[in-house]
């Protein structure tokens, strides 16, 4: 069994209270394996996205408890979250979310500004196939090209954890693929355990676990004994 | 439609910092004008109806004395609607509890007294035969605390009058009270009295030296005046003016000037940036709602329901200026009045909010929300439902000029991030930028003049007149009568002074003034020039303002034909032989030996200056009470404490309104810049965050653009807060006052440390705002 890099006990996180209390997640019991690939499956408000956000030092738990390796994260505060984001997380978004007023190389650089030792802004837009993109702003890019930038500048400072939260929800097939293609070279060349959230039950071929929530829980753990190749892909 | 305009109450209710801000400089502006306007028509409503109603003559004249016979010749010139002849003499108020008496003037006045346009506002009139009843100006009898049926002792052509004052009065001719310029109140006074009892006293029976003049409507002002000064020369006609040279009206006028200058400028500031805020939030609020405007579109909203609504956002905002403006404005206004009302004395003066007024005011508020509006709801309509809901495309950023020189590089990519976005957007920068620079310039205009009257006060009573106490005689005496100051308590140094009435002449050019003559030698006066640098005085000839040469067409070497508007009435001719750019009117210096030669007389004073010893005044004060020819004692340094008193008081007033009305510009367009900024950006700031940035890390890009922002309007404001004060300044007549500096240094650090510290308060609002992002929503936010 592989080494587990992170351990979620638990888990509880409520917004509102009383009556109109919603429980986005409800006691959840959750791990990262060292080297996965975790598609994390399931209907909307189903808590995929809370859970990933609270894994990824976004969000504190109401309930619960968080460990990466020895780090207990439920007790750090928001300078401490800052520090944990910025040491071992990347994180990637449905909407890309790069900043329009920076070129692809510059969006990796935010990125490789923080921390020691980095990959170069061109090695790592390299690894996503936009070495001839370099120097154009997000809005001379296409969506599939913007979120390899985002995927790039996510993997620049070799996280321990890649977090996607749907990074093929706004694209087409075609270039979902390119994405996800994308995200399987990092996982393969650098050993860095991702997570990966979608609600396209097709995606979920490419992953070593795939773990399915429901109502604030987890319904289902599915070990997938090879993992697909993404370009075979097809929805 | 109502749930349309429950939408708009709570856009409005979230947007509350916003919309009070906005409101705030509307309000602001509105007020400004209604105080400053408002202020100006009562005080020129006050005055005109003032005039009118009691005969403000059109041209006045002194002379030595002439039979009361030739009024009729000067009835009779054409154009002339009615004279008043008269006796004016120079007196001294000897009151019990005041050691230095006050100079002022006493005038005849007619049994039953409605001559001069006298207002009784206590006791009565004068009655016919009673030659020992006085009337007083009642400002001078309020401060001086007198009161109808009490004693007051005068000194007229050196003999002591005990007279009872019968009434207080107000004359239009003494609107601001004052000759030379008095510090207090209570430092000069004016009283009327029978002319029987002034003639006996100045020995002008059957006489009078004094007249003024209402002109028929239509008539050549010109041409009276040369007719008068023909017919009155062989009786001494010292040079017959129009109001334009009157003091009172002279000050008064000045005065509403500059009031008139600032109901134009400052208004239209507030205005300008009230519209450009407007416009930048409204413009902000429909692309933000782009989606929810295409729905109302679907769901089949009219265009013009759309842009009404977007409308009401601006009608609130204009409603509610209006409202705040007119009331801050009238409260604001009936406290200037009140100021200039402790210097400018009038039977009725009170403000009022009349219809032109308040309809300009509403006027202008719809045009300044309006015009803030409009594109706003232009765009509004002219969205497409379908384009509108499509998502959204990342904004188009380029590499600018900055970009190209390597600033952005040298920056990191913070500083890249500001950099581009001050490039992508340069009016929207540029607009801020002018915004807060404004609120600057405000500051700096409404301080400026207190800091050059402050200078002014410095040069003429620190520097140019460095004597303890002036001496005032009631006429020229040898120069050997010196020897008694010589010996008077506590004295130390004494110096001769003469100063003689006087039409210069150059051709057809001329200007009455006086010439001021004291020893070469002497070191209690001294003339300053442009730099505050003293000049000496030439040992012959004459030194002249720079601007009297200047009006007179001569220059150094040049002859000047001088007539004495005194005594004999001769002419000679004298040798300019410097220019002086002093501060204060248009003068003639000479030293006094040369004048005396020029005069063909031994040399006499008009005047003496005294060096006083330390703790000596007193006792000085007393004993020259004693000298009947004695009729005025001036100590400069009193006089500056007064006026400093005095000015003290506007000084706070105005400095409070102006820190009010600056901060609530500077914080309203930093407010708004960095919440649209913030609304814009909060995607940026939390995938910023999202990739390990810290809070303060973050808040640097938004700030950091602020800071921007407000560091290139400091000097813009500077500069336009002196163009301002310029032309404010420009409405000083610079025969009165030439100011040496316009803006001191401690003016622009106060404006600046003003917008500054509004700056800085707003960007604590703004972190704290900040830092309250949910990092979580504000990615998901899809612009």
């Amino acid at each position: 069994m592989r080494e587990r890099v992170l351990e979620a006990h638990g888990l509880r996180k409520t917004y509102g209270s009383g009556a109109t209390a919603v429980h986005a997640l409800d006691g959840v019991d959750f791990a990262l394996e060292a080297g996965e690939i975790l598609v994390l499956l399931g209907p909307s408000g189903s808590g995929k996205s809370t859970l990933l956000n609270v894994v990824g030092g976004l969000d504190a738990p109401t309930a619960g408890t968080v460990r990466y390796r020895d780090h207990d994260l439920s007790q750090d505060d928001d300078e401490a979250l800052t520090r944990y984001r910025r040491e071992h997380v990347g994180f990637v978004f449905q909407f890309y979310n790069l900043v329009p007023s920076l070129t692809a190389r510059e969006n990796v650089q935010l990125v490789v500004d923080l921390v020691d030792d980095a990959m170069r802004p061109e090695e790592a837009l390299g690894m996503v196939g936009l070495a001839d993109r370099l120097d154009h702003f997000p809005s001379q890019l296409s969506g599939g090209e913007q979120q390899r930038v985002a995927i790039a500048r996510a993997i620049a400072k070799r996280p321990d954890l890649l977090l996607c939260d749907e990074p093929t929800g706004a694209l087409d097939g075609k270039t979902g693929r390119l994405v996800l293609e994308a995200i399987a070279t990092v996982n393969r060349e650098l050993g860095t355990t991702t997570a990966l959230i979608t609600h396209n039950a097709v995606i979920a071929a490419m992953g070593d676990r795939v773990v399915t929530m429901k109502d604030g829980g987890i319904a289902s753990i599915v070990h997938n004994p090879t993992r697909a190749d993404p370009a075979a892909l097809d929805w | 439609m109502k749930a349309l305009r429950r939408k708009l109450r709570r856009d409005l209710w979230r947007m509350r910092g916003q919309v009070i801000t906005i409101i705030l400089i509307l309000a602001s502006g509105l007020a400004s004008y209604v105080c400053l306007a408002g202020a100006h028509r009562a005080l020129t409503t006050s005055r005109d109806g003032y005039y009118a109603r009691h005969g403000f003559p059109d041209v006045f004249v002194h002379l030595e004395r002439a039979p009361q016979a030739v009024a009729r010749a000067l009835r009779e010139i054409p154009g002339v609607a009615a004279v008043e002849t008269r006796l004016v003499a120079p007196v001294s108020l000897r009151l019990p509890d005041r050691l230095r008496p006050p100079p002022g003037r006493a005038i005849s006045v007619e049994p039953g007294g409605r001559a001069g346009g006298l207002v009784l506002r206590a006791g009565r009139f004068i009655e016919p035969g009673r030659d020992d009843e006085v009337l007083v100006l009642e400002t001078f009898a309020h401060a001086a605390g007198l009161a109808p049926g009490d004693r007051l002792e005068l000194v007229v052509s050196g003999q002591e009058l005990r007279l009872r004052v019968a009434g207080l009065v107000l004359s239009p001719e003494w609107i601001f009270p004052a000759e030379i310029g008095a510090g207090d109140l209570s430092d000069f006074g004016v009283v009327w009295m029978s002319r029987d009892a002034l003639a006996a006293a100045t020995g002008k029976h059957g006489a009078f030296d004094d007249a003024t003049f209402r002109l028929v409507p239509g008539a050549d002002r010109r041409s009276v005046i040369e007719a008068i000064d023909r017919l009155l020369a062989r009786w001494g006609g010292g040079g017959a003016y129009g109001r334009e040279r009157q003091t009172s009206h002279r000050t008064v006028s000045g005065e509403l000037e500059q009031l008139s200058v600032l109901a134009t400028q400052v208004p239209a500031v507030f205005l300008l940036v009230a519209m450009f805020l407007l416009n930048v939030v409204l413009s902000r609020i429909v692309h933000l709602q782009r989606e929810q405007l295409a729905v109302l579109r679907a769901l089949g909203y009219t265009r013009r329901a759309l842009a009404l609504h977007v409308l009401g956002f601006a009608s609130v905002i204009m409603v509610g200026g209006v409202v705040l403006g007119l009331a801050l404005g009238r409260y604001l206004a009936g406290a200037i009045v009140g100021l200039y009302g402790q210097f400018f004395h009038f039977p009725v003066l009170e403000v009022a909010l009349d219809r032109g007024l308040v309809g300009i005011s509403v006027g202008v508020a719809v045009v300044a929300a309006g015009g803030g509006a409009l594109t706003a709801a232009w765009r509004a309509i002219r969205l497409a439902p379908a384009e509108a809901m499509r998502p959204p495309s990342p904004a188009r950023y380029r590499r600018g000029l900055l970009s190209r020189l390597g600033l952005a590089r040298l920056a990191g990519p913070m500083g890249r991030m500001i950099v581009r976005d001050i490039e992508r957007r340069p009016i929207l920068t540029a607009l801020s930028v002018t915004g807060v620079a404004f609120s600057v310039a405000i500051v700096i205009l409404g301080r400026f003049s207190l800091d050059a009257v402050d200078h002014l006060m410095d040069v003429v009573f620190g520097r140019t007149m460095r004597e303890d106490v002036a001496v005032m005689l009631a006429r020229p005496v040898p120069a050997r009568e010196l020897g008694w100051f010589r010996h008077a308590p506590g004295v130390m140094a004494v110096e001769p002074m003469r100063t003689v009435p006087v039409r210069l002449r150059v051709e057809a050019r001329s200007y009455d003034t006086a010439i001021t003559a004291w020893p070469r030698a002497g070191r209690l006066r001294q003339v300053l020039d442009g730099r505050d640098r003293p000049v000496p005085l030439p040992a012959d000839g004459v030194m002249l303002t720079a601007l009297l040469g200047q009006r007179l067409g001569v220059g150094p070497g040049d002859l000047v034909m001088v007539e004495r508007l005194e005594g004999a009435h001769d002419t000679f001719a004298l040798p300019v032989t410097a220019l002086v750019d002093d501060r204060i009117g248009m003068n003639a210096y000479m030293d006094l030996a040369a004048l005396g030669r020029a005069l063909g007389e031994e040399p006499q004073l008009s005047g003496v200056l005294l060096g006083v010893e330390r703790g000596q005044r007193d006792r000085l004060l007393r004993a020259l009470d004693r000298v009947p020819a004695v009729i005025a004692v001036i100590e400069p340094r009193s006089f500056r404490e007064a006026f400093e008193a005095q000015s003290g008081q506007m000084m706070i007033v105005w400095t409070l309104i102006v820190v009010v009305f600056g901060s609530v510009i500077a914080v309203g367009v930093v407010f708004n810049t960095a919440r649209v900024a913030l609304s814009e950006r909060s995607r940026d700031l939390a995938t910023l965050r999202v990739l390990g940035y810290s809070r303060g890390e973050v808040a640097t890009v938004l700030l950091g653009q602020l800071a921007v922002q407000v560091l290139l309007a400091l000097p813009l404001g500077m500069v336009s807060g002196y163009l301002l004060a310029s032309s404010l300044m420009a409405t000083v007549d610079p025969e009165q006052f030439r100011f040496p500096i316009l803006v001191s240094p401690v003016t622009y650090a106060f404006a600046s440390l003003v917008v500054l510290g509004s700056a800085i308060a707003t960007a604590i609002v703004v972190r704290v705002k900040l830092d309250r992002i949910d990092i979580v929503s504000a990615l998901k936010a899809r612009d």
